[in-house]
């Protein structure tokens, strides 16, 4: 059930009807949250519900299970690891099976022997990788004593499966809807406001994000080197569809969530206009920035620190960005795409480190632009890996952006198209500047004509019923 | 050790060692995670610094990112941890 679809608005409007009306009670409430959720999720899969509520309900009890454990340590750590392995394992299972098996297979064509037979294709669930770290780290919290274990299991199973993000995100912790759920506090009206905006702004930059994926499609699936303009045009349109498709989402999930009067924390904040690669990481997908950086890098660097060696932050960096690669995508490309992140943010750390000045400099004026610049450069290679379907493609339009494969002969349309994606790219930005930024779209003389504008544009340009790129992972 | 004194040997530390000696605007409530003057690679260092300085009695739980939120909180991080 996308977003994007009629089917969304019915369900969601059926929804807010019951949620409303005839859920009284918090407790009511919670339930309509996790059926409506479950039957969210049937949409894309029946098969998959009782995985999804399985992992939720394990870790309550695990949580659990370590909160009556409280005193002791070595209980507390083995109930953890068993969450982690479980966690992990499913994850593993679904997501990388098919991508180790296929691996498996390359090396055995390579050397000459025959494939076993009567392996199965698994299928992906859908948003996966989301739910799995979002439950995990409940009982990280837990285990770590910053989160108390919640006695009731309805308050988790409904945060869990919550469906504003429960396909794509935002990772949201349970300390950050957990109170929420327990609290009920009704919204002030101008929340609900901000959301319908939100839900439209959303739908907005989704249309604008299909638009931009036509042009994309063409240029990866073109046979032979791009040309500079090609190049340049088909991976400016990726960075500007990626924005468009993965902050548009976002913005509906935390619009819906408003609707129903929980508030989910941002998940963009101008990512493009980001003065460093270290800065872009805590302005696109902030949810799963600090989710890895808690997660996955500190506890890395808590373990030298309590053992009072000297810390190694550019490898414990390294290792989280291969991961984090690895969480977008089971493929040998998204390995890469970490490595060449991992290696960009590690000289990112050290000549901040070497020139302390260099981060002072880049505030204001010129150098900033300039910083800005190279950013978003760099940006759009690790982009190129991230969408090209093999690393021969990668390597056709890395080449054709830097003049490999000649200038090209530029039509009339080919500029045009040009200007009309650097166009895309520029409004989805500038609609969320507007959105997060300025208060312009609080006013009634301003927030009804653009709300008209932004939901008629989703409905005359949008695809219809397109899929979100980050349903993927 | 008076919270003054505590917050104004972090605030020259955190100056000096990420932001090349430059403290101008740098008050008790600045964010230092948020505003990005603390970026992730500075976190242990930081707390590195204050146990060691302050001779601090870190538990495990207590060494996270949320305890360097600003200068206040460090001091008040100090204050609990001190080692009596």
């Amino acid at each position: 059930m996308l977003f994007n679809s009629t089917l969304f608005i019915v369900f969601l409007l059926v929804f807010l009807g019951i949620y409303t009306f005839v859920a009284r009670t918090r407790d009511q409430k919670l339930i309509a949250i996790t059926v409506g959720s479950c039957i969210f999720y049937a949409g894309w899969d029946y098969r998959f519900v009782p995985l999804l509520l399985g992992t939720a309900v394990l870790d309550f009890f695990l949580a659990h299970e370590m909160e009556k454990q409280r005193e002791n340590r070595v209980a507390r750590k083995r109930l953890l690891v068993l969450s982690i392995v479980l966690n992990l394992g499913v994850l593993f299972f679904f997501k990388y099976t098919n991508f180790f098996l296929d691996s498996a297979y390359g090396l055995m064509d390579l050397f000459g022997m025959t494939r076993p037979t009567g392996f199965l294709e698994i299928a992906l669930p859908v948003g996966i990788s989301f739910y799995t770290f979002q439950s995990m780290s409940y009982t990280v919290d837990v285990y770590r004593g910053t989160l108390r274990a919640r006695e009731r299991p309805l308050e988790f199973l409904a945060g869990v499966s919550f469906f504003p993000h429960l396909v794509a995100g935002p990772i949201i912790r349970a300390s950050v809807l957990l109170p929420q759920f327990e609290a009920f506090a009704p919204l002030p009206w101008a929340a609900y406001r901000r959301g319908v905006m939100l839900i439209a702004i959303g739908l907005f930059n989704k249309a604008i994000a299909d638009m931009l994926g036509v042009v994309v499609d063409e240029m990866y699936a073109g046979q032979g080197p791009p040309t500079l303009l090609a190049a340049w045009t088909g991976t400016l349109a990726f960075a500007g569809q990626l924005y468009g498709d993965f902050c548009g989402y976002t913005d509906i999930a935390i619009g819906v969530a408003l609707l129903l009067g929980f508030e989910i924390p941002p998940n963009f904040d101008l990512p493009y206009l980001s003065t460093s690669p270290i800065e872009v990481w805590t302005r696109w997908h902030i949810s799963l920035s600090t989710w890895l950086r808690d997660y996955v890098y500190l506890p890395q660097m808590k373990r030298d620190f309590l053992a009072k060696r000297k810390p190694r932050p550019y490898r414990a960096l390294f290792i989280t960005i291969i991961l984090a690669g690895l969480w977008h995508g089971a493929s040998w490309t998204f390995v890469a795409w970490g490595l060449v992140q991992g290696t960009i943010l590690n000289a990112n750390h050290w000549l901040f480190k070497r020139y302390p000045k260099l981060k002072r400099t880049i505030v204001s004026g010129w150098p900033k632009l300039l910083a800005i610049g190279i950013t978003f450069y760099l940006w759009l290679l690790g982009g190129i890996m991230f969408r090209a379907p093999s690393f021969g493609r990668t390597l056709e339009v890395a080449k054709g952006m830097h003049l490999g494969n000649g200038l090209g002969a530029p039509t009339y349309s080919n500029l045009l198209t040009f200007g009309l994606v650097v166009l895309g790219l520029v409004t989805g930005h500038f609609v969320s500047w507007l959105s997060n930024r300025s208060t312009s779209f609080q006013t009634s003389k301003v927030f009804w004509p653009a709300l008209f504008l932004f939901t008629t544009f989703a409905m005359c340009f949008g695809g219809v019923s397109s899929s979100f790129v980050y349903f993927a992972f | 050790m008076t919270d003054q004194e505590i917050l104004q040997e972090v605030r020259t530390y955190i100056a000096n060692t990420f932001l090349d000696g430059d403290s101008k605007g740098l008050d008790e409530n600045t964010p230092l995670l948020q505003t990005g003057i603390v970026d992730s690679m500075g976190i242990m260092e930081l707390l590195s610094f204050i146990r060691d300085r302050f001779s601090l009695d870190l538990p495990e739980e207590e060494v996270r990112p949320e305890n360097l939120e600003n200068l206040k909180v460090i001091v008040a991080l100090v204050n609990r941890f001190k080692k009596s």
